[in-house]
């Protein structure tokens, strides 16, 4: 089996909103899509989180206020990344749900809620920085989609 | 064309031409496992790749090649930009890339020649035990070296700062710092890349977050590819460098290979920010934005350079600090801390060097990302013992494969530098649905070799079906000249990141 073909890559339905994790050699990719933008950057922030922890269906929860993200579709998603991985280096918490919205002035608002770190299953490589590499955050065909690759 | 498969000889000269997207690569008539890629559009020199036919397929497989001829379009970039054998797709840079640009002709500084993790790199303690003396107590040490180590997810260090002012002291000193607090000896120190301290770090150059995110965690392996191994030397190729590195057949080694963790992260994430806003003043374009670049005389290039040093700083002195948990971990399991320090060397760094470009002295910003210095004998950067052997080069293998000592050699090549590994040829995500993670474990055991790792999932990424083959990597390097086999050391034991 190539990395091409693996099977959550391509054989899956298209849904309305999702994300999924890439190949990539060194590193993990992220790529979300969703009708609104809030809605492809809560994915692709979702996305971030699979690639290094499991979450307990039960975890107890705190809110965690998001810093107002750059302007710019692409900025706004590197920011947002960055956020998280701020908040997991410095604060020891991972965030497991993400509520955004789009401001009246076309920016990006919200919060994400957040568990302790001791809490929850460490997976996989853990995410500490955000490539330009390849970075897309478009309307294309209807939907927002977003491709981000993070050095892990 | 289809690309030839791994193993299997490639025809003759004229034919070995192979294309990937655009990029076409020819052999270089005369030269050993030198491939070339022609200059281009905007690329202001050639591509020059070291592979064996061997490894040539996985090196054409992804994006390297792409990244390593947009790597030859940056300002004032000298020779070529050159890839090593263990080269891979990285951003901007490919990873074992080499560029060098010329400071006082407008060459650039660009931190994704440097990578996220500035300072990454690998040390080798050696022991004065054999194998069969370790052999009773190996589990005990590993459980040691289990709690003794931090890493993975969440916050801690083995060394809590006081604050900025302490961290601030480590930035500027690195291992001597380490040194200073009691993690070490002097003796450490003559055997780190720079004596253990980078020149010209400026804390100030840091950002507020960068600082945050550094507090925490010095004294920690982090995850996905670093790790710490118990190993054994198993060959030795030269006995007289072998015996200047104070290494020889069945003995007791640590392998640690770590960087500068969430701080080395934010001080790059900060400075391609601001060269990709700065670039245009200077005219500049690249064709990757992760190849942001300022001049190196600039005051972002300066800025940028002062801040590395002090993430590389803060690198060494990680590495000094889980050296002495090691210390710590022999002396509680066997009865004996007494570990030297074979060599401390980084593979992700930009430093500036002089070297001859056609028959003239530069001095040059040569960006390492994914390669190792590797200075050859009568260097007086090398440490007096070492001046004769030349520069220990520490090539990590893959988990459960062999790991290599190196030492730079005449002609050298790509400005001194050689291989960092073996090179990833399989994407995380395709080890992770190929491999089972307990299935490796149950088979590095069988194999004698003891695992101490976080997740299945982890241990799987890090599979060595996800690597290229060490041996070919560093016998390449050998053939194309730029450093010599010098032992090869295989794991007893892996303390997985």
């Amino acid at each position: 089996m190539t990395e091409r073909d693996l099977p959550d890559a391509d054989a899956r339905p298209h849904r309305a909103a999702g994300h999924r994790l890439a190949p990539h050699t060194a590193d993990c990719i992220v790529e979300a899509w969703a009708p609104d933008r809030a809605g492809c950057l809560t994915e692709a922030l979702e996305g971030l989180v699979e690639v290094f922890v499991d979450v307990p269906e039960s975890a107890t929860t705190r809110y965690w206020p998001l810093a107002d993200s750059a302007p710019g579709a692409e900025d706004e998603l590197v920011s947002l990344f960055e956020e998280v991985i701020y908040a997991l280096d410095v604060f020891g918490v991972v965030p497991v749900r993400f509520h955004l919205a789009e401001t009246e002035d076309g920016g990006i608002a919200g919060d994400m809620e957040v568990v302790s770190g001791d809490e929850v299953q460490n997976v996989g490589p853990v995410p500490k920085g955000v490539s330009y590499h390849d970075l897309s955050m478009k309307l294309e065909e209807g939907e927002w989609r977003c491709h981000v690759l993070v050095d892990v | 064309m289809a690309l030839p498969r791994a193993g299997r000889r490639l025809r003759s000269d004229t034919a070995i031409r192979a294309e990937t997207g655009k990029v076409a690569l020819h052999r270089v008539s005369g030269a050993v496992d030198r491939w070339r890629i022609d200059p281009v559009g905007a690329m202001r020199v050639p591509g020059i790749v070291f592979a064996s036919e061997a490894l040539l397929p996985q090196v054409m497989e992804d994006e390297a090649l792409r990244q390593v001829a947009n790597v030859a379009t940056l300002p004032g970039i000298v020779e070529a930009s050159y890839a090593m054998p263990d080269v891979h797709w990285g951003y901007g840079f490919a990873i074992g890339g080499v560029a060098a640009t010329d400071v006082e002709r407008g060459g650039v500084v660009s931190p994704g020649g440097v990578g996220f993790d500035i300072s990454c790199g690998v040390r080798l303690l050696a022991s004065r035990l054999v194998r069969e003396e370790l052999a009773p107590a190996l589990e005990t040490l590993m459980d040691r070296l289990d709690a003794g180590v931090p890493r993975g997810l969440g916050l801690g260090g083995l060394w809590h700062l006081g604050g900025r002012e302490e961290l601030a002291k480590v930035l500027r000193g690195g291992a001597t710092a380490a040194v200073a607090a009691g993690l070490g000896t002097e003796a450490d120190l003559s055997r780190c890349e720079d004596g253990g301290a980078v020149g010209g770090a400026d804390p100030a150059q840091l950002s507020d977050r960068a600082m945050a995110r550094g507090l925490g965690q010095l004294g920690s392996l982090g995850s996905g590819n670093h790790f710490l191994e118990v190993q054994v030397v198993d060959d030795v190729y030269d006995p007289a460098c072998a015996g200047a590195f104070g290494l020889f057949r069945t003995q007791v080694c640590v392998m640690i290979h770590c960087g500068s963790r969430g701080l080395g992260h934010q001080i790059c994430s900060d400075h391609v920010r601001v060269m990709r806003q700065a670039m245009e003043h200077y005219r500049i374009s690249v064709p990757d934005p992760q190849l942001s670049c300022t001049p190196v005389r600039s005051a972002e290039g300066r800025g940028y350079l002062a801040a590395m040093a002090a993430a590389a700083n803060y690198g060494r002195a990680n590495r000094q600090a889980l050296s002495a948990a090691v210390r710590r971990a022999f002396e509680e399991s066997v009865g004996s801390s007494d570990l030297v320090l074979v060599y401390d060397v980084s593979h992700n760094l930009a430093k500036l060097e002089e070297h001859d470009v056609g028959g003239v002295r530069r001095l040059l910003c040569v960006h390492r990302k994914g390669a190792t210095r590797a200075l050859p004998p009568g260097y007086a950067d090398l440490p007096e013992d070492l001046r004769a052997a030349g520069q220990p080069v520490l090539v990590p293998g893959s988990m459960g494969t062999a790991s290599y000592v190196l030492v730079g050699c005449e002609p050298g090549g790509a400005f001194s530098s050689a291989c960092h590994g073996a090179g990833r040829t399989m994407s995380r995500h395709a080890a992770a649905h190929r491999v089972r993670g307990a299935e490796l474990r149950n088979e590095l055991e069988e194999a004698g070799i003891a695992v101490r790792a976080p997740s299945a999932r982890g241990l799987a990424e890090e599979a060595p079906v996800a690597y290229k083959d060490v041996d070919e990597v560093v016998a390449t390097c050998e053939r194309a000249g730029l450093a010599r086999r010098v032992a090869r050391l295989r794991p007893l034991g892996v303390v997985k990141g």
